[in-house]
């Protein structure tokens, strides 16, 4: 059930510079709530900016003291919208619809196999609501069985470290600079892990140091974050026959599948994949039938 | 609602509810209608063709989907009428994406008319339309003579349709066939007055459903238009469709559209919508249906 509401703003804080997580009180939204999902707010009073912003679920919370469940966002400051946002101050009202789109399906996993999360910048997002409900799912006994990898800029851009171990997550993180731990790109190091455990490693491809990783092999991947990298982790994901789904983004309009503003060039489903042509798509909803998408159907421009 | 009835005869509706809140009620109408009128209770049914609303609220068509997008946000039996989005004969694929961006106070789209095609629509959407309860138009497209009145007998078999808008002034399918970004300056039937006459009246020979047709402001003068498409048989206006526009990124130089250009809707062209539904009210003696940066605002 979607719904929209005027939701008070419990709290507004920046964590590190550019990046906000934000507070609601919607427990309509929240209880309904599944990883990958979005919201979809209204920043401004007026007419401009115009249309509602896109935001993950980022965290469902239970608050103790009024036994409600509250929701987070994580937001990083781009443009206008967002500077709006930032000004939110708590006990103000946000008009919110949701929750809305097609969220992550989790895979049944042996429990000798393990996810991976793997988050590039402000993508890491909902990744945190998928681990709490991962975690949520695997037996006490095989705690510690998520690994989540964490792509950032810079070391002070590592975002979301903590709320996954206390998950009881394993972390890797990668920045840019090197700055902290793995230097590189969060796909290269998804990459070192994949490829120790996998005859599949393209052949030729020197790998730049092992990463000690305590779970693997690995057996499907969550992923989000810019599109580049959402496309090599797609690639990735073909390379080492390893399911994976990703969250995309695409400009929207309505937000609930009617206007059809914002689509995307996928592989049209059986029953005739041989009669199929290359150039043959069909376009889905990202605000509808995804954002979430299993990399196989996607067709990368 | 000040300015529900900027002239007499003109009918605004109020629609997509994208942006602010958008209740979409009865009860703010009644309300506003009681301001208006001293407390004394008035009606706010009305008539188009003869087709008859409850209330003269509407959706416009590509806004709205098929209703069932929004059945869990919006409390359905409450529209006056509820407007498709554009169907055609067969299916369409649409534009190259990005179809939607954001500009000052408005929305440039480029959808491209995507669409099941009319079978499709048939099977799957209407099914869901005929049970809401209100009055459901169906907006058609074509780019000949031929496929409107085709789509006007296929559905005129249907039952539990109330009226059919003629999309003629729809921007973004110019070269649609093709599935490539391409900018033409392909005339719309709704830019010339004997197209509009013609097809009016074909469509008006094959059924006797309400008429709408959906004129476009991308011309020197809508009145003639509107008055071509009254003499071919119209029962009611829809002004105005969106206005032929586009948007540039300044860091990459290029469009920002996959059509290039686009149609640009919202408050933005509200002024400009105004004048349009004006200017053809005092020429014309049919309803006018009024859209062009509508939102529904509940202070
Ligand atoms: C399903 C979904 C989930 C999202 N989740 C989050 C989240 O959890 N946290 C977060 O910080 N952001 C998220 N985003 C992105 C967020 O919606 C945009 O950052 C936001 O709309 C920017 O608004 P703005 O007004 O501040 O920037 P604008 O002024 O609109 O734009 C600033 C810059 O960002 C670009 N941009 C804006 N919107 C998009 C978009 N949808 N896709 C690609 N580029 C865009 C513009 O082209 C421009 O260059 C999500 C987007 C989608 C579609
Ligand atoms: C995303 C989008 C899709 C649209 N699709 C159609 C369509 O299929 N057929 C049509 O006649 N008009 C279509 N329109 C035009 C609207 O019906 C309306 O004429 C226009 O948006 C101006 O009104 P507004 O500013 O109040 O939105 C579309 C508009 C938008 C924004
Ligand atoms: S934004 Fe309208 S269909 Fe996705």
């Amino acid at each position: 059930m979607i719904i929209q509401i005027l939701s008070k703003v419990i709290s507004n804080t920046q964590i590190v510079e550019n990046y906000f997580k934000m507070c609601l009180d919607a427990p309509a939204v929240a209880q309904k709530a599944e990883p990958g999902q979005f919201i979809y707010v209204h920043t401004s009073d007026g007419y401009q900016p115009l249309l509602r912003r896109a935001f993950s679920i980022h965290n469902i919370r239970r608050e103790k003291r009024e036994n409600r469940e509250q929701m987070e966002i994580l937001y990083k400051v781009r443009g206008e919208g967002t500077r709006i946002l930032v000004e939110k101050k708590a006990g103000e009202k946000l008009d919110i619809i949701g929750p809305l789109g097609k969220g992550f399906t989790l895979y049944p996993l042996p429990s000798t196999l393990y996810p991976v999360l793997v988050g590039g910048g402000v993508g890491i997002a909902p990744l945190v609501f998928l681990a709490q409900n991962l975690a949520k799912n695997q037996k006490p006994k095989t705690k510690n069985r998520i690994l989540v990898l964490i792509g950032a800029k810079t070391k002070k851009e590592i975002l979301c470290k903590d709320e996954f171990e206390r998950l009881g997550c394993e972390v890797k993180v990668a920045t840019d600079d090197g700055s902290q731990s793995f230097k590189g790109k969060v796909t290269e190091l998804l990459e070192e892990i994949l490829a120790p455990s996998s005859k599949l490693q393209a052949p030729g491809r020197e790998l730049k140091k092992p990463v000690t990783c305590s779970l693997q092999p690995v057996a499907c991947i969550y992923a989000c974050g810019p599109s580049p990298m959402l496309k090599e982790i797609a690639q990735l994901a073909q390379q080492y026959k390893i399911p994976c789904q990703v969250s995309l983004e695409e400009r929207m309009a309505c937000g609930v599948g009617a206007c059809r503003g914002c689509v995307l060039k996928v592989v049209p489903p059986p029953p005739s994949p041989l009669l199929r042509s290359p150039q043959d798509f069909i376009y889905k909803r990202v605000c509808k039938d995804g954002p979430v998408f299993e990399t196989g159907e996607i067709i990368w421009e | 609602m000040a300015e529900m009835n900027p002239v007499k005869k003109v009918r605004r509706d109020i629609k997509h509810p994208w942006g602010k809140s958008a209740p979409l009620d009865n009860e703010y109408l009644t309300r506003q209608a009681e301001c208006f009128s001293n407390g004394v209770k008035i009606s706010l049914e009305t008539k188009l063709g003869k087709i008859k609303l409850r209330n003269p609220v509407m959706v416009a068509s590509g806004t709205f989907g098929y209703a069932e997008e929004f059945a869990e946000l919006v409390d359905l039996k409450k529209l006056g009428a509820i407007v498709t989005k554009t169907i055609t004969l067969n299916p369409r694929k649409g534009n190259l994406p990005p179809r939607i961006v954001e500009t000052p106070c408005g929305i440039l789209n480029a959808i491209g008319l995507e669409n099941p095609g009319v079978e499709d629509f048939i099977q799957e959407k209407l099914l869901f339309l005929k049970k809401i309860g209100v009055p459901i138009i169906v907006s058609i497209g074509g780019d000949k003579i031929e496929e409107f009145v085709e789509l006007t007998r296929r559905l005129s078999k249907e039952e539990g349709i109330s009226g059919l808008e003629l999309n003629i002034s729809c921007p973004n399918v110019q070269q649609a066939t093709s599935h490539k970004p391409q900018a033409t300056s392909q005339k719309l039937i709704a830019q010339d007055e004997d197209a509009t006459y013609e097809l009016v009246k074909a469509v008006r020979e094959n059924t006797n459903l309400t008429l709408i047709a959906k004129l476009s402001p991308n011309v020197t003068d809508i009145v003639t238009i509107a008055k071509s498409a009254v003499k071919g048989g119209s029962d009611a206006l829809s002004l105005i469709n969106t206005f032929s526009a586009m948007a540039i990124d300044i860091e990459t130089r290029k469009p920002k559209l996959g059509n290039i250009i686009g149609g640009l809707s919202g408050p933005a062209i509200k002024p400009l919508a105004l004048k349009t539904v004006w200017e053809v009210a005092q020429q014309i003696d049919i309803p006018i249906i009024g859209m062009g940066g509508r939102l529904f605002e509940k202070k």
